[in-house]
């Protein structure tokens, strides 16, 4: 798996610089054991879908894709693909763990967690893709609950049609939040057209959004 | 048959479940991802039809169509948990011909802390709520199924125990690598369940049934409760979106028939089976019988995820989490403050303990809510098994219910009242006790007295049902300055009691040297003697470094670390020089707090100690080398692990001062009293780390009520401690809602306190509009918000 380093320092708010040197010594650190911890694991079903109206309906029971962002991404799409990954609940006791035995390195895991687990769903997302080209289609980049105004809630029904508590322990909070924390669920299209990635960047997420994470305009070409 | 018959049955003769229902569900055309439940009433016919072909297929029980029918998944339905459940089992009844109907009950699907925000508690009262639909149903037996957690089967175990009398059967799923998906393995689940009265206990669902045989082979090592299987019909592959199974039904009867073998003797199926796979299955078993299975019967306490098995090697049991004799961590109960807790439970863990003690009986607190309060706090982090240390049968109980594996009681007596009252909790929560040889009349002064309680106290717990393996006895060590006679009386003790009862052994060490000098030395050489006399796990400091080589020089004299590699490792692995100690001469206190370094800086607080006021410490070192750092991340040239880095260092420096000033006998120093808590239905918990590691770091008393706390729970602790400034975090858009509520309802309960508020969702403006008194965008922010509050 390919994790960029960089992304781990743009989280710990080192932007595009290299790390203080005690905190790289910690990343390289985290990276090597967070191996010991984490159980890799994912799931994904392929679906038809249609559009009608202003949502995306997912041609299985109750499932509807609900807001202009999702309906957009999958404005070409002739089926979807409904993911989601974890690095499971080891990884979240071991930074539950850290944070009361040494802070500054709990919130490195944290970032290195994070990192992996993007690290993770970009793999899935290119085998998505080779697995698409071989039917002649085209795969979207995915798109999580959260962006745009994809709405939070539709988590269970995500949870539901992937079974994930049986298949790999995923579940969802009351509030929308994913148990294990270190965890993405995302919808990928399939479409008949080329499709371009690059025309999709932190701006089109929500303008006026204040997010940490947001890359500035210089990061952009990198990522 | 009734359920009398099924008891009898048990064990001598196979008993067989029914296969999938979901299978069965989507051959009949039904589509996936719907409520399941629902279609009890939506399609009664297709679930009736699929119970008579299991019962003619030979099942002896009908699993109930209710897998998932909680309060919680249900919430969108239009039918109740008690509607849903009385159909289904009126559904299964009226099919059956006369088989047993099984109440299914699934994991709720949300999981319990620390992993999720669902407590125990409220775990509990929804699988109450399903037991009592299913009593008054009609079932004649609950199934728990698939679950993954340990601590979720145990709060339904609980909930079907004390709202029914019928028969529990509790499964759970394992995942490839021989664990469920929150980290129990086969041999910890069949030594907690099994102990906690259930009528069988095995696996489900997971994988196929050849991969299941290594796990059954591991319950049935640990537990003679009649095992269960329910395996799928292999393993899973999806194609176009449907999923599919990949053995046939003759290949899974074959593999039952291992399974058999391997000591299961309750038959079913899960994902994939089908009636055919019920009744190949039943032909396959039908020349064989039940073998016997022979549980190994050792002493072993358990966490969630770990087994520790006393009898072998010496286990080191813990004992720093016990407030006698120690100041600051009685003034962290009175507090409300657990951070104390579990730094030392982490440090002990470190050093090398298996188990640890947890006592925190001060007469000031609520010991009852403390214990509960400690034991949550450290199972959030750690998995080492735990020895409930109380005098209080309220408050052992209380342990008991929230203790996440197989602790051990510490302590039960030969005094009447004792045993009454501790054994049948031991018996009803599954726990190993430690029996301590005294009774109304004291401690008795010869071994062969103590010997006499011990026999006392090992025939009531066996007359209460509590099996020999989980009886520990502690013969009690006295101090040798005070009852030098009787030292060598608790070592005969230890020997004969091994001897005669075949029981395992447990001191308390550190008494032995109390009233005398070099206290670690004579606690290590009372160890080698007991170790030697076949004590099989003392209760020690585990940080004693006297203690420690003890220990391991015993390990090698004794045959136990086998051609002492332990010990030569611990000589090729012993830092050659400590690195990290600095010359700190040469260092200002600011330096060391700019570069990070924790444990110079203990060294560099001491020696400043000796000619500068603790007071003057903070003001004119810590702080100013905090607010510099604070600069410097303000403009970019530090960042955030810096920055903490940084605090944590003032942190140790300000624990150091705070001792001076509690050995010197003065209050501590404090700036201001502030509650920190992260909002009810929010589990991110670093940010509000930072924040309050920042704010001790000034000299604020931080009371720190933890992640996805009540509104209600947050008010009242904030009127009890008459607390002035309150923050909290939420990091979700979904969470800033109950934000506004803790707000509504401080405003309404305790008007003189003032908020302030962050996160990542949080703007000024949405502070604004939840009526919050102060924004604060970062931990620094939130420095200066209580620094001109207390000004």
């Amino acid at each position: 798996m390919n994790i960029d380093k960089q992304e781990i320092r743009r989280y710990l708010g080192y932007g595009n610089k290299i790390a203080d040197n005690p905190t790289e010594t910690l990343i390289d650190r985290c990276l090597s054991s967070s191996e010991q911890h984490m159980r890799l694991l994912h799931v994904r079903r392929t679906f038809p879908m249609h559009l009608e109206n202003s949502s995306v309906i997912v041609e299985a029971e109750n499932f509807t894709l609900e807001g202009n962002s999702i309906r957009n991404h999958l404005a070409k799409s002739s089926y979807c693909v409904v993911m989601a990954a974890t690095l499971g609940p080891k990884m979240d006791q071991l930074i539950r763990y850290m944070e009361r035995k040494n802070l500054s390195e709990a919130v490195v895991m944290d970032a290195v967690a994070t990192a992996i687990i993007e690290a993770f769903c970009d793999e899935i997302e290119e085998s998505i893709k080779q697995e698409a080209i071989k039917d002649g289609l085209y795969a979207t980049h995915r798109f999580s609950p959260g962006y745009g105004d994809f709405p939070l809630s539709i988590q269970p029904s995500i949870l539901r049609v992937l079974d994930t508590q049986r298949s790999i322990g995923l579940t969802s909070t009351e509030n929308m939040i994913l148990i294990p924390r270190k965890s993405v669920t995302a919808i990928i299209g399939l479409q008949k057209k080329p499709y371009n990635k690059n025309n999709h960047t932190c701006k089109d997420c929500m303008p006026g959004l204040s997010c940490p994470y947001k890359k500035e305009e210089s990061q952009i070409e990198h990522s | 048959m009734n359920t009398l018959e099924l008891q009898n049955k048990l064990g001598k003769e196979f008993v067989f479940f029914d296969g999938a229902m979901g299978t069965m569900l989507q051959k009949a055309g039904l589509p996936v991802g719907g409520l399941p439940e629902e279609y009890n009433f939506l399609h009664p016919e297709i679930i009736e039809d699929i119970h008579r072909q299991y019962a003619e297929a030979g099942a002896d029980i009908i699993t109930t169509n209710t897998f998932g029918a909680n309060e919680l998944k249900l919430a969108e339905s239009n039918y109740s948990v008690e509607e849903i459940i009385h159909q289904a089992v009126a559904l299964a009844k009226n099919k059956s011909s006369g088989r047993l109907v099984a109440l299914d009950v699934g994991p709720i699907g949300q999981l319990l802390e620390p992993i999720g925000d669902l407590s125990f508690e409220r775990a509990y009262d929804i699988f109450k709520r399903q037991v009592l639909a299913g009593v008054s149903g009609g079932a004649d037996l609950i199934l728990i199924e698939t679950l993954s957690d340990l601590h979720e089967l145990k709060a339904a175990i609980l909930a079907a125990r004390e709202n029914s009398n019928l028969p529990i059967f509790a499964t759970m799923t394992f995942q490839d690598d021989g664990r469920s998906l929150t980290g129990t393995d086969p041999s910890t689940m069949a030594h907690v369940i099994g102990r906690l009265g259930v009528t069988a206990l095995g696996v489900n669902c997971s994988l196929g049934p050849s991969e299941l045989k290594p796990i059954v082979e591991a319950m049935s090592k640990a537990t003679d409760v009649p095992i269960m299987v329910q395996p799928n019909a292999g393993l899973p592959k999806f194609h176009k979106g449907v999923t599919s199974f990949d053995i046939s039904a003759d290949a899974f009867a074959e593999e039952m028939a291992s399974l058999a073998a391997a000591g299961a003797s309750v038959l079913g199926g899960c994902c994939g089976s089908t009636p055919e796979f019920i009744i190949k299955m039943k032909k396959k078993v039908a020349s064989l019988g039940p073998v016997s299975i022979k549980s190994e019967k050792t002493t072993v306490v358990c966490s969630s995820s770990k087994t520790v098995h006393i009898g072998g090697d010496p286990i080191l049991i813990g004992e720093r989490i016990n407030p006698t004799g120690k100041k600051l961590f009685k003034e962290a109960l009175k507090r409300g403050d657990f951070d104390y807790v579990v730094s030392e439970a982490i440090l002990q863990k470190e050093a090398g303990a298996s188990i640890l003690d947890v006592n925190v009986g001060i007469r000031e607190i609520d010991e009852r809510e403390a214990m509960v309060k400690a034991i949550k706090e450290i199972q959030d982090v750690l998995d080492t098994p735990l020895q409930i240390d109380s005098t209080k049968a309220d408050v052992i109980e209380a342990a008991l219910r929230i203790c996440n594996g197989k602790p051990i009681i510490n302590s039960v007596n030969g005094e009447e009242k004792s045993l009454s009252a501790i054994l049948p909790l031991a018996k009803k929560y599954g726990a190993c006790i430690l029996g301590l040889t005294l009774d109304e009349n004291g401690i008795p002064r010869t071994a062969d007295e103590r010997i006499k309680v011990a026999d006392k106290i090992i025939n009531r717990a066996i007359k209460e049902g509590i099996p020999r393996e989980d009886i520990l006895i502690d013969c009690l060590v006295l101090t040798a300055s005070a009852q030098q006679k009787e030292v060598v009386e608790t070592i005969k003790a230890v020997t004969e009691i091994k001897r005669l009862f075949g029981v395992k052994t447990v001191l308390g060490i550190s008494n032995v040297s109390f009233g005398l000098p070099g206290r670690d030395l004579l606690n290590s050489t009372f160890l080698a003697m007991a170790l030697s006399a076949g004590l099989d796990a003392p209760i020690v400091d585990p940080l004693s470094k006297d203690i420690q080589n003890t220990l391991k020089t015993y390990r090698v004299l004794a045959g136990k670390d086998e051609d002492a590699s332990d010990y030569l490792n611990s000589f090729t692995n012993e830092p050659s020089s400590a690195p990290l100690s600095l010359d700190i001469t040469n260092k200002t206190l600011k330096q060391i707090i700019l570069e990070g370094h924790k444990s110079a800086v203990k060294e560099k607080t001491l020696e400043m100690l000796q000619t500068v006021e603790a007071m003057e410490i903070v003001n004119a070192h810590l702080i100013p080398a905090l607010d510099y750092v604070g600069e410097q991340y303000e403009k970019r040239i530090l960042f955030l692990p810096q920055l903490i880095r940084s605090a944590e260092t003032v942190k140790s420096s300000f624990e150091i001062l705070q001792e001076h000033i509690s050995k010197n006998g003065k209050p501590r120093l404090n700036k201001g009293n502030i509650i920190l808590a992260t909002v009810k239905g929010d589990v991110h918990d670093i940010g509000k780390n930072i924040v309050k590691t920042l704010l001790q770091n000034y000299g604020f008393e931080i009371l720190d009520l933890g992640k996805n706390v009540s509104p209600e729970k947050i008010v009242e602790e904030a009127i009890k401690k008459d607390i002035k400034l309150l923050g909290l975090s939420a990091l979700m858009t979904t969470t800033v809602d109950t934000m506004a509520e803790t707000i509504a309802l401080l405003h309404e309960k305790h008007p003189s306190c003032h908020t302030f508020v962050g996160g990542a969702v949080l703007s000024p403006e949405l502070s604004r509009q939840i009526s919050a008194d102060y924004y604060g965008k970062d931990a620094r922010a939130a420095v200066s918000i209580a620094q001109n509050f207390f000004k």
